[in-house]
């Protein structure tokens, strides 16, 4: 099982234009754990991911993955890997976050 | 945290159930203000390394102030001790209070990184101690007479109390790393989710 946790926290917070103070405010949290978590040097609890994602009002595995992520514009326009689709998304290729 | 509410992880952030005196500690120990000054790990470093060095000046001073009759072991825990409250300041304002604030204000990180200094520290004072009695004994079985053992005994105390109080900040100083590019600047108004 893998100890790291990717995650697109980084891309989601910048493309909402929330700032990491705001978001840690708003699900319990110390910004510099957002920054952390953010730059893989702390993987939250599932509690603190479900509470981010219901924060962005996203499934948490949108937003966190054992696998890296795929590049947004791979998986919004099907570019790059070939396997583009509903059932592409979220767990193969490079990371984005 | 992982068993609150999402009622208690608010109020955790914004400490609105602590005392005043809570609610002035929180803001103090991540007061920004004080981000510049160990912004980078260098300066986290020599922060630490000074503090241990004044730590170390002070309890000089203190032994020798019960040791000999002279001046110079109080006014060198005097100069010591004027420069430490600063420093420990720095240290508490580099960990943002992870060892003084009540554990309803940390978050599961914070509280995660206090058990980790806690365990470090309590293993190394684990082995400082140990070395520390092992060498009285085997000055005692060499012949070293209660008496002259005395004083020796006394300032190890010394030293044994203030390496179990201050290892802890210490290491949680040193494991601190550094913060991201602030982004407030770029969003001032937060937009809702």
């Amino acid at each position: 099982m893998s100890e790291h946790v990717h995650n697109r926290l980084a891309v989601v917070r910048a493309e909402r234009k929330v700032s990491r103070a705001a978001l840690a405010e708003a699900v319990g949290a110390h910004y510099q754990t957002i920054g952390y978590i953010e730059r893989g040097q702390y993987n939250p609890s599932l509690d603190l991911a479900l509470r981010i994602a219901a924060y962005f009002r996203l499934p948490v595995e949108a937003l966190f993955s054992l696998e890296p992520f795929r590049p947004l514009t791979d998986e919004v326009y099907g570019t790059g890997s070939g396997r583009d689709g509903a059932d592409a998304t979220a767990h193969t290729g490079r990371s984005t976050g | 945290m992982t068993t609150g509410t999402h009622g208690e992880e608010r109020r955790m952030a914004t400490g609105t159930d602590g005392t005043r005196y809570d609610r002035w500690l929180l803001r103090t120990m991540n007061d920004a203000r004080t981000k510049r000054f160990h912004a980078s790990r260098g300066a986290r470093h020599r922060i630490v390394a000074a503090h241990v060095g004044t730590t170390a000046l002070g309890l000089t001073g203190m032994v020798g102030c019960f040791a000999s009759a002279a001046l110079w072991p109080v006014a060198s825990l005097l100069v010591a001790l004027l420069v430490w409250v600063p420093l420990t300041g720095l240290l508490n304002s580099m960990t943002r209070g992870l060892l003084e604030l009540r554990v309803r204000f940390l978050d599961e990180r914070q509280v995660a990184e206090r058990g980790t200094a806690h365990l470090w520290a309590y293993r190394i004072n684990s082995w400082l101690l140990t070395a520390a009695l092992l060498g009285f004994y085997v000055l005692w079985v060499a012949g070293t007479s209660m008496a002259d053992l005395a004083g020796p005994l006394a300032a190890t105390g010394l030293v044994a109390y203030a390496v179990h109080r201050l290892l802890p900040l210490w290491i949680a100083a040193l494991r601190v790393r550094d913060e991201p590019q602030d982004d407030e600047e770029e969003w001032p108004a937060p937009v809702s989710a």
